[in-house]
């Protein structure tokens, strides 16, 4: 138990598990956001919190799932937020533009400019699906909707990049 | 899940990968460290501070509705958990409680509202309402908004749909819930069936309160009178509160300030209250007719009317910045009989300022009068709730209301998420606190009631 432990050895804990999950969870934030700085900071808040509840973790062992989870949620919550206090939005949107990644011209920068013009939750769906791989039931949990509703934002996601792109490409 | 492998599709996961791995390693780990140790030496603080004022009798004990008395909390994790129920489910939901706090998990996503009466706690949530259906794909992610009824002996929730996602309230009265869409619809649940009994318009209802009759505030400050033997409207009354529409959110009408109404109303001592801007407004249900007009300069946020008199939170005078106020308006005078300051809101910009309040609400018993705030609202905010006695205006107790499982919703220099507690209620020998961000209601037993 973390509260039985001498502080630098829970600190070592700490940052043993920083070390190995943190690549893995700014990789999803940074998908989930499309911003750099955003990624960074949610990643470090959800460490953050993580640690705060390292005692009262079910399941301990489980930990890149609770990480995973936090992770949407905090993401989901900065984008409710940006969506509520409207007088914010404006200005985030164009912050969202200017920390845009620079093109890769090796791979479909518009797909990826369609990805982040997506619906918040339909983008969550996407990369739960094509990048996390994960099943219906893990995914539709983070997501905290049915599995049908997974299924159908994923659909929707789909349909609505392949419009996208394919009028792109057809203008 | 679409079956079929297509370009598009092996595309996209090529594209999220190469994404992905140009992100580069993460940074912030000391930072990380820090900010972890600091909240770990916070949670401890906190665990003091509880079991202190446990000690001294001012918390009452340990109530949980979903495991044993007095245990850790099994989990506190953002959770592998059920979800959320659509339609006229049940079941008694996942809680976790420490040193008198329970906290319930999953509500439905976004509880806006929270009522209670006779042993029954209402909350109406809205929805995914953050997330707006596009236009050219109306429908399609506004999910419903929805009511549910805590039991608070059993635990037993019960969950039914009450429209699309929008901005919600609920106020109870004559056994049944009133469901407050702000789109322009007062809706009757039947408190024993759930089933819809009455669907009445009215302007952007705001708040609702009720003695003989239903009465409820527009956001635009007309109070309209409904008879609830049959749901009729038989008054509506311009009470002179500013108009405040709120802004317009996916065609629905969202209260400025991240949920609180501008608008409130309360009733007692024979009369209506109404809030609105910095005004309190006194309506003679006898005549339907405006009795007098109160200003109390600045923005009033929380009305109740009990036994001591008419209590209101004022942040004034202009602002934000503004300095908080409990106010209590004497009604035999209509004038205010006392001040005491709660702290300031620094300001309404983000990232806020540590210390700063950014909403204060207030209900009222026969003993005590309740204050909930939230603490530093553009950032973490700490939920805080202030016992006052009427009688001297002084705080008898102040509880910071924990995040899950025993981790405090601290203040942090970190801007980009935030814990928004709603109003507090007093309901079953306990305040219930709705996490409007968390999903969480909050359950702290207290003596006193």
């Amino acid at each position: 138990m973390e509260a039985d432990r001498a502080p630098e050895e829970q600190r070592s804990g700490r940052t043993d598990l920083f070390l190995r999950h943190a690549p893995a969870a700014l990789r999803l934030a940074f998908l989930l956001t499309g911003d750099r700085a955003l990624a960074h900071d949610l990643v470090q808040d959800a460490f953050v919190r993580l640690f705060g509840r390292l005692l009262h973790l079910r399941n301990p062992d489980a930990f890149e799932s609770y990480l995973r989870q936090t992770v949407v949620n905090l993401s989901r919550m900065h984008f409710r937020r940006k969506r509520v206090e409207r007088t914010y939005l404006n200005r985030e949107q164009q912050r969202f533009q200017e920390e845009a990644t620079s093109p890769d011209l090796d791979i479909r920068e518009d797909l990826w400019q369609a990805l982040l013009q997506l619906p918040e939750r339909q983008r969550v769906a996407i990369v739960l699906h094509f990048y996390e791989d994960l099943s219906e039931q893990q995914a539709s949990e983070v997501l905290r909707c049915r599995p049908g509703t997974y299924r159908s934002l994923v659909s929707r996601g789909i349909a609505q990049l392949r419009a996208t792109v394919r009028g792109d490409q057809d203008a | 899940m679409p079956n079929q492998i297509d370009e598009l599709d092996e595309e996209l996961r090529e594209l999220l990968r190469r994404k992905a791995d140009a992100i580069g390693p993460p940074d912030g780990l000391e930072r990380t460290m820090r900010r972890s140790t600091r909240r770990l030496a916070r949670n401890a603080v906190v665990a003091l501070l509880t079991l202190g004022l446990l000690g001294s009798g001012a918390v009452a004990g340990v109530r949980s509705l979903g495991g044993a008395t007095g245990t850790k909390p099994a989990d506190t994790s953002p959770s592998p958990s059920p979800m959320p129920q659509a339609s006229g489910s049940s079941g008694v939901r996942s809680a976790v409680s420490t040193e008198g706090v329970t906290w319930f998990h999953p509500t439905p996503e976004m509880p806006l509202g929270l009522a209670g009466a006779d042993g029954t706690l209402w909350v109406a949530s809205g929805g995914n309402i953050a997330f707006p259906a596009p236009a050219s794909d109306p429908g399609a992610e506004a999910g419903v908004a929805s009511l549910a009824r805590f039991d608070v002996d059993t635990g037993k929730i019960t969950t039914v749909e009450v429209g699309q996602a929008g901005d919600v309230g609920v106020a109870a009265a004559f056994g049944d819930a009133w469901v407050l869409r702000r789109s322009g619809e007062v809706i009757r649940i039947d408190g024993v069936s759930l089933r819809k009994e009455a669907s009445i318009r009215v302007p952007n209802p705001s708040e609702a309160a009720a003695d003989g009759s239903l009465w409820v505030v527009s956001l635009g400050g007309t109070l309209t009178r409904i008879d609830p033997r049959t749901n009729a409207i038989v008054a509506t009354i311009d009470t002179g509160v500013p108009a405040t529409r709120g802004i317009e959110n996916n065609g629905d009408l969202v209260p400025p300030n991240n949920g609180v109404p501008a608008t409130g109303v309360s009733v007692g001592d024979g009369s209506v209250w109404v809030r609105g801007g910095g005004r309190v407004v006194r309506v003679d249900p006898e005549t339907n007719a405006v009795q007098t007009t109160i200003d109390l300069g600045g923005s009033v946020d929380g009305l109740a009317v009990g036994p001591s008199g008419v209590w209101a939170s004022v942040c004034g005078p202009g602002g934000p910045p503004c300095t908080w106020q409990l106010v209590r308006i004497d009604p035999a005078t209509n004038a205010v009989a006392s001040r005491r300051v709660l702290g300031r809101w620094e300001s309404s910009a983000m990232p806020g300022v540590k210390g700063s309040i950014g909403r204060a609400g207030i209900t009222v018993d026969s003993g005590s009068v309740w204050v909930s705030l939230a603490v530093n609202y553009n950032q973490y905010a700490r939920g805080k709730i202030l016992r006052i006695d009427p009688a001297t205006g002084e705080i008898a107790a102040t509880l910071v209301v924990p995040g899950s499982g025993g981790t405090t919703v601290g203040v942090t220099e970190q801007a980009n998420t935030s814990d928004i507690f709603g109003p507090a209620l007093i309901e079953g020998g306990a305040v219930w606190v709705i996490n409007i961000e968390s999903g969480e209601v909050v359950r702290i037993d207290l003596p006193g009631f």
